[in-house]
């Protein structure tokens, strides 16, 4: 207790037992000496310093102090190591212990130990080793032994120990090629021993060869020239010049330079970067013309040599800069990156594989090649052909013209097969009257509900689900028709995987299950598209397909859903839109308001849509339907939709040209029943009547606006119309034609001549021309 | 309706924003950013691609009277948002 020497028998009784832990012992020390000072000899009295809080402690739980922090202090060393501070003396320690090893083992060596110090007093103190893969990680243990080595200067370098490396095929060659011109070159060869006088810059400095080769048994020579060999290639050089064979040298050497420095220590000298050069000569010295030689030889001779010696000297230094990575990758590394490159060989030439990987480019490319009519031909067959090369390569014997030659042999087949027309669609009738031949068996009475009234309250309970749909619900009903739509199409293209059939062979049994899962797939597409869905006239609720076909992404899908639907789903698909015609977004929404001379952006945007993704397939279809189905597509327009109120939008009049037009063009082919050319002739007649009057509100508001779909629209009226209709359809547009005729003469010549144009589509239908208006 | 339920339950979160593909939508970024644009592409780190869109950002000002809020507006043809930086995906109905 006490600091000072003072009695340290003090009654310990009384107060904190000293052996205790806790706070007593940290007490203020000091209170008590000062005590000491004037009071009186016995000592520090305890009690009066003692505040007694050691008392108030918790010791019960002591007893586990250790093995919560841990055992006492023994076990924590005091020999920190930090990486810097060793990193700082580590060269130094080095030397030390290689001088010490130097000392112990050859007493010559010991002598000049003074020289081995000398650059570690030149190498900055703080010099980091670069880091190196060690050699003898991969398999050959570290050859250090140390070796006599020439040496111009001490310079301040620093290699590592050096292993065994494996060599690569550059350093093989090299060795093959230094093994020839040793052959070649041998005549050449002089008495080592004067070879020091060659090179004028090296003269000065002290031959050294250690007489401790001497002591190596011989079998470890061959280790030694392996050694050799690795050296960079200005010291292969230097040690060239200066020590010629080996083992001849060390023979005759030693005596006369004892202070020659051992290899260890020129390899810690040597730069980290410098590569281990594979060495052209095996034994490092045979290629060379010592001195004497060439001495004796002529100046031009002498030249020559020279000059070949530089040669030679420049590409053993630029063989070692390309070496400097030289077995950086193990023999394991190097077959992961062979097996790599041969699986890219395989999969690129595996087009069964690219088609997966590489979808997208292939789909885009065919699409290209489809659409671009600058190489139409060329690349859409690279397309193809690039796909069924995929199979052609499994059935080696397959050539592509074959394979061509049937695929076109199969569509033809196909299109004969398509039946032209296999349903009709009687006016009054209650449905569609279907055709059938041996491809296409079909039912023979096929209810049409949408145009049937009396026939539709069958499922009111889903009705009602869905009158109740909101955007959401409308969002999600698309998203499905996606889901199965591409489903289909990953379908369809698994064709490709299926073998060819020959028109007369048996399909196999993979065929039926794909042609059965087709027929499920778009059945379900048909089933996701809502488009059986019971039309209620009563309801105000949209019909959900004309209801998701408000949005345009299902706009996009239509000609993607048409693709796979058979003539009597399309027909369907038909008779819906024109049903709702009138409530179809863009028809309800195109209509121009008396102040406006522009729809707003998002509604041109739909109608654009709607003309570019939903218009093509539909027109596909009714340029080849029979006229009895436009006759009936006709007749439900005019029943059930105001038609006035239709012709004003651009959807609408292209429907109403699409009907009229084509049939004009069945009725100018012949060949079509006099009944159904009567029918269209009533339907025609109540077109034009609820038309009459309103012709002028056909066109969009503004004289400089694009209105050739509406001359397109009069044009097909017109080639149909009798000589009265033909007057009232005149003088009713008589104005508008004058308006643009001179329109077209204000404007710049293409626009005026484009304008003309469009005029005269209408005017040629009436057997005129704007040039006979003047 | 029903039966759509059946063949795609909506089963996480994102399968909402599906909804919303080729939609105007409103989304939220960190750094008082908001994009308004049609939505093309989306993946599970709500990573975006959105098109035509307009982004407001919100700066205040930067003296320290001024605290005032200023927006700043861009227009983009087409952007790629990186999933970390969006707080809300919102439907947004056609303007």
């Amino acid at each position: 207790m006490s600091f000072f020497g003072f009695d340290t028998s003090l009654p310990r009784d009384r107060g904190h037992p000293a052996t205790a832990p806790g706070f007593a012992q940290a007490t203020d020390h000091f209170a008590g000496l000062s005590k000491a000072d004037d009071d009186d000899d016995d000592g520090i009295d305890f009690e009066d310093t003692y505040d007694g809080l050691g008392d108030k402690l918790d010791e019960k739980d002591d007893a586990f102090n250790d093995e919560t922090f841990g055992a006492p202090e023994e076990t924590i060393g005091k020999d920190f190591d930090f990486h810097g501070a060793t990193a700082r003396v580590a060269d130094a320690m080095e030397e030390e212990h290689e001088v010490f090893n130097r000392s112990a083992r050859n007493q010559s060596v010991a002598r000049v130990a003074a020289a081995p110090t000398q650059p570690a007093r030149v190498e900055p103190p703080t010099h980091v080793p670069t880091l190196r893969p060690d050699m003898s990680l991969w398999g050959s243990g570290p050859a250090t032994t140390p070796q006599p080595e020439p040496q111009p200067e001490p310079t301040p370098v620093v290699q590592p120990p050096v292993g065994r490396r494996i060599l690569s095929l550059e350093e093989v060659e090299a060795q093959i090629l230094a093994n020839n011109e040793q052959r070649h070159q041998s005549p050449f060869q002089q008495p080592p021993a004067q070879t020091h006088q060659l090179p004028p810059q090296h003269q000065h400095v002290p031959p050294m060869v250690t007489p401790q080769l001497h002591q190596y048994p011989p079998q470890q020579h061959d280790l030694h020239q392996l050694q050799s060999q690795q050296f960079p290639a200005h010291i292969q050089s230097m040690l060239q010049r200066n020590q010629t064979p080996p083992q001849v040298q060390h023979r005759q050497i030693p005596e006369q330079h004892p202070g020659g420095v051992p290899l260890q220590q020129q390899q810690r000298m040597q730069p980290m970067g410098q590569p281990l050069h594979p060495s052209r000569n095996q034994y490092g010295m045979t290629n060379h013309v010592p001195a004497p030689q060439l001495q004796k030889m002529t100046e031009a001779e002498k030249a020559r040599f020279l000059e070949e010696e530089s040669k030679r000297l420049k590409r053993n230094h630029k063989i070692a800069q390309l070496a400097r990575y030289n077995g950086l990758m193990t023999p394991a590394d190097k077959n992961f990156i062979t097996r790599i490159q041969l699986q890219h060989l395989v999969s690129i030439n595996n087009a069964e594989d690219n088609a997966n990987e590489d979808f997208y480019y292939i789909v885009h490319s065919a699409i290209r090649a489809r659409t671009n009519p600058q190489q139409p031909l060329n690349q859409f067959a690279q397309t193809y052909l690039f796909r069924q090369g995929a199979r052609g390569r499994n059935r080696q014997q397959d050539n592509h013209l074959q394979r061509m030659e049937q695929q076109v042999q199969r569509a033809v087949a196909a299109a004969k097969a398509r039946p032209k027309a296999s349903q009709l669609v009687l006016e009054g009738s209650l449905g569609k009257i279907s055709f059938s031949n041996v491809k296409t068996p079909r039912p023979m009475l096929n209810i049409k509900k949408s145009d049937t009234p009396g026939g539709e309250p069958i499922r009111r309970t889903q009705r009602s689900t869905f009158s109740s749909a909101d955007r959401k619900s409308l969002l999600r009903a698309i998203e499905n028709v996606y889901d199965a739509l591409l489903e289909l199409e990953v379908h369809e293209r698994e064709r490709a995987k299926l073998p060819i059939l020959m028109q007369d062979q048996q399909p196999q049994p993979a065929h039926v299950e794909w042609a059965a899962r087709r027929d499920q797939l778009v059945a379900k597409l048909w089933k996701e598209t809502k488009i059986m869905e019971p039309i209620n006239p009563t309801s105000t609720a949209t019909h959900p397909f004309i209801a998701i076909l408000s949005y345009s992404k299902m706009k996009r899908a239509v000609q993607r859903i048409f693709r796979h639907l058979d003539p009597e789903q399309r027909v369907t698909v038909l008779t819906m839109i024109v049903v709702h015609l009138d409530i179809l977004d863009v028809v309800k929404h195109g209509v121009y308001l008396p102040d406006e001379t522009q729809l707003p952006s998002a509604v041109r945007e739909e109608i654009e849509m709607f003309a570019a993704s939903v218009l093509p397939p539909l027109l596909g279809y009714v340029y080849e339907a029979p006229l009895s189905i436009v006759v009936g597509l006709l007749g439900i327009l005019l029943d059930r939709v105001d038609v006035v109120a239709v012709s004003k939008t651009k959807i609408g009049l292209a429907f109403l040209t699409m009907f009229s037009s084509r049939a004009e063009i069945v009725k100018q082919a012949g060949g079509a029943p006099e009944s159904e050319l009567q029918q269209w002739q009533v339907m025609y007649d109540k077109l034009f009547d609820s038309l009459q009057g309103h012709w002028m509100e056909c066109f969009p508001p503004g004289m400089f606006v694009d209105d050739v779909y509406v001359w397109q629209f009069l044009a097909s009226i017109a080639v149909g119309a009798n000589n009265a209709q033909q007057q009232a359809l005149v003088s009713a547009v008589k104005d508008r034609v004058m308006e643009n005729v001179r329109a077209s003469k204000t404007l710049p010549p293409e626009l005026g001549a484009q304008k003309n144009a469009n005029v005269n589509l209408f005017m040629r239908a009436i057997g005129l021309d704007v040039e006979l208006l003047g | 309706m029903s039966d759509a339920d059946d063949s795609s339950p909506i089963q996480e979160p994102l399968d909402l924003v599906r909804l919303s593909l080729a939609e105007q939508v409103f989304v939220k970024l960190r750094g008082d950013r908001e994009l308004r644009g049609r939505l093309h592409a989306y993946d599970s780190h709500c990573n975006l691609v959105l098109g035509d869109v307009e982004e407001t950002i919100y700066v205040v000002g930067d003296d320290e009277e001024d605290d005032s809020i200023k927006t700043i507006k861009k227009q983009s043809e087409m952007l790629f948002v990186r999933g970390d930086s969006v707080v809300l995906i919102s439907p947004q109905a056609q303007s």
